[in-house]
């Protein structure tokens, strides 16, 4: 177990193809933080996520809660909820929930029903998870990723397709989660979100990491009241917009 | 008015069809790594269909001719076009998961209801137009070369319209059925049958004797066309058949374009009350329940059948016509089931693709991944066999003959090691395989299964005996397997 940090990137680059989606990121999650990835629709945001989870092939250095690169072993440390939910469509989110907590070798019943009552799954246990509507499959995603309570939660995007209660109920069990010592890195657009739940923020455009630091440095850095003028100026999108904005 | 014409619009709908059923990003849950690569290749799928097809059409179509039966050219012929037909547009309908935002983006045009109808018959159709031309100008080429009546070109005249027939009334019903979890899962696993079947029955149409089939047939559709000496009522006949096919599989291609995309199909929600009870398992146990359950309720589940199939259509078919099981046959029929069984594993990966995610972001290694579908392949293997073996004491076949019907699971074994480190390799890429790479892992594993089944057969005349050349082939599988399993323990570790 690392004491200070629960995920170190350092020089991570993401290729598709010609198209490099991550350029050279380095940043640190620290224990007991939520650490924010803001960045525009392409910025690389989810492609860090990936590489982070090993789903795709990356160049860098990564290490997850000094346990090192991704691999089965550090799996059971992390939850994972992706911008779609991730889980096996043809089973009942019994049988899935079942099946995470047998291979992970991890089950706590007591969790188990608490978190499927906490997201109102309970009358859908026995229903496929493909018969489900967009919004309980996030809502399974969810439970699966905070079962086996995991020390680092990587969150993409977790807020789609939830109801505002549903959204209420997860914001609720982040906070107990960093205040139990655990980490978050979260990645979103959604600047409200942001500037509610997270300690320290990056702003990535282009691949890039342009700006990093807690919610007041950047307003500070960037001489703006909210986070999303600090957003919009470190993506250099502010001029942008006036202009745009003069055009219509 | 509208701006675009209904080609125009088929074309796009087209590409992000084939696109969807090439890289099934939205199903898996993985983005191809290099997406313009991905749409190429989503392009020249459908010239490898069509190039697969020109060559089985040749290839099946001239073995009746070596056989000096040329009128079974047309059966021949006939299956391999429909089979190819319906193989490569049953794809379509497991795409549906992936229609919803096509249907969504064709709603909000400006669109005559007329144009998109047409335009969405045109997208189907291009899914397959490619190798139909292929085909029939392989067919008719074949006539050609061969002279006399053009059986091959009868045949896949026949077989097309059929395929378009099969495929779209498949997807007429499984549109309905899909997302009804349950009458859906049975759909899905019939899916495979006609591949299945028409892929058997190739195999024994040349034991047919067309001279000695009843004249009463020659009105009948499909085997009227081996009454066909010239002119005369039996081509008529089939010509009349081959009309109302096409036109049938025009009406059919229509039908399943506008219920396609037009559906307004609601998500079937079962609600059950169901009380708080979880069962954890072993975490093998757990794997292997989930590939079971996840095999069954995919498209893949009809693989299961195929040990099944194989005993019905071959071993049945042998013993009630008479032949007299010898012990050549029987180590025949082993091999046969074995290299059936080869294809379970890979039934289990592709099923698993839908969910690659999730099995990336548990502790599971490939390793661990791949014990379990050893442990499946192993039990359907022993299944499939055991009746073998019974038959085998019945019939009174020499004793060491059980001994290569129990180790003939080698190459199997073998096969589904080298089936885990194909499917860790496409699911690095980010993207399902295509046709030729699904063609490439095919000939691959029939490879592996061929090595040590070729050494059974070559020590088998060499020595004599069941005992040493079982023994034989037992070694040179666990070879291929060691090598295997040595390559997935590097990728495991990358």
């Amino acid at each position: 177990m690392n004491d200070g940090y629960a995920l170190k990137v350092e020089r991570l680059t993401v290729r598709y193809g010609d198209k490099v989606a991550v350029k050279g990121l380095s940043f640190m999650v620290n224990n007991g933080e939520v650490y924010c990835l803001l960045g525009p629709n392409g910025a690389g945001k989810t492609s860090t996520i990936k590489a982070i989870l090993g789903l795709v092939k990356y160049e860098g250095l990564i290490d997850i809660l000094g346990l090192g690169q991704p691999s089965p072993s550090v799996m059971n440390n992390i939850g994972v909820v992706m911008e779609t939910p991730v889980v096996l469509e043809a089973l009942t989110p019994r049988e899935f929930l079942e099946f995470l907590g047998s291979v992970r070798g991890i089950f706590n019943a007591r969790r188990a029903e608490a978190l499927i009552d906490a997201f109102e799954l309970r009358e859908y246990l026995d229903t496929p998870i493909a018969a489900l509507s967009a919004g309980n499959r996030q809502k399974v995603a969810i439970v699966a990723a905070l079962l086996h309570e995991p020390r680092l939660l990587l969150l993409d995007e977790p807020f789609n397709f939830l109801d505002v209660k549903s959204v209420r109920v997860f914001k609720e069990i982040m906070q107990r989660h960093i205040e139990s010592g655990g980490s978050i890195l979260f990645s979103t657009h959604i600047m409200e979100v942001a500037e509610r739940v997270c300690n320290r923020i990056g702003i990535l455009n282009e691949g890039d990491l342009i700006t990093e630091g807690t919610l007041s440095e950047i307003k500070e850095r960037a001489k703006a009241g909210t986070l999303e003028d600090a957003f919009l100026k470190a993506i250099h999108a502010d001029e942008e917009i006036k202009a745009i904005l003069e055009g219509l | 008015m509208n701006m675009v014409s209904a080609h125009k619009l088929a074309s796009v709908l087209y590409r992000e069809l084939s696109y969807q059923g090439y890289t099934a990003s939205r199903i898996s849950g993985l983005r191809p790594m290099d997406v313009r690569r991905a749409i190429r290749a989503a392009r020249y799928n459908k010239l490898v269909i069509s190039v697969l097809m020109g060559f089985y059409i040749g290839l099946m179509g001239t073995v009746p001719y070596v056989l000096k039966k040329p009128g079974l050219s047309l059966i021949e012929t006939l299956v391999t076009s429909f089979f190819m037909v319906f193989a490569s547009s049953i794809n379509v309908v497991f795409s549906l998961q992936s229609t919803d935002h096509i249907k969504g983006l064709l709603a909000t045009l400006p669109l005559e209801l007329r144009l998109t109808r047409r335009a969405l018959t045109l997208s189907l159709y291009m899914t397959m137009d490619l190798p139909i031309y292929v085909s029939i100008t392989a067919s008719m080429a074949l006539s050609i070369v061969m002279g006399g009546v053009p059986y091959p070109l009868i045949g896949t005249l026949e077989g097309i319209p059929l395929g378009i027939i099969a495929s779209m009334g498949f997807i007429l019903i499984a549109e309905r059925t899909l997302r009804n979890p349950i009458s859906g899962n049975v759909v899905k696993a019939l899916a495979l049958a006609p591949i299945i079947l028409a892929s058997m029955a190739m195999g024994y149409v040349v034991n047919v004797n067309p001279s000695e089939l009843n004249p009463a047939l020659s009105l009948a559709p499909v085997v009227g066309g081996l009454f066909i000496t010239g002119l005369g009522a039996p081509l008529y006949v089939t010509i009349m058949y081959i009309t109302l096919f096409s036109a049938l599989a025009y009406v059919m291609l229509q039908r399943a374009s506008n219920r396609l995309f037009e559906s307004t199909v609601q998500v079937q929600a079962i609600r059950v009350k169901a009380p708080g009870v979880f069962r954890i398992r072993n975490p093998l146990m757990a794997l292997i329940r989930v590939d079971l359950t996840q095999s069954f309720r995919s498209r893949m589940a009809a693989l299961w059948a195929l040990p099944i199939g194989y005993w019905l259509i071959t071993v049945l078919t042998t013993i009630i016509s008479g032949t007299k099981l010898n012990p050549m046959l029987m180590l025949t029929y082993t091999m046969e089931l074995s290299l059936l069984t080869a294809f379970i594993p890979y039934a289990l990966y592709m099923s698993e693709l839908r969910g690659a995610v999730v099995f990336r972001l548990l502790p599971i290694s490939p390793i661990r991944n791949l014990i379990s579908k050893l442990t499946m392949t192993l039990i359907a293997y022993y299944i499939a066999t055991a009746p073998m073996m019974i038959i085998a004491l019945f019939y009174k076949l020499p004793l060491s003959l059980q001994v290569p019907i129990l180790l003939a699971f080698g190459p199997p074994i073998a096969a589904t090691a080298v089936m885990a480190i194909l499917f860790e390799e496409s699911i690095s890429e980010g993207a399902v395989p295509s046709t030729l790479t699904m063609f490439v892992y095919a000939l691959i594993v029939m490879l592996v299964e061929g090595l040590p089944t070729a050494s059974l057969f070559v020590a088998q005349m060499l020595i004599g005996g069941y005992v040493i050349p079982a023994l034989v082939m037992l070694i040179i599988s666990m070879i291929e397997f060691a090598v295997a399993l040595v390559i997935l323990a590097r990728l495991s570790r990358h």
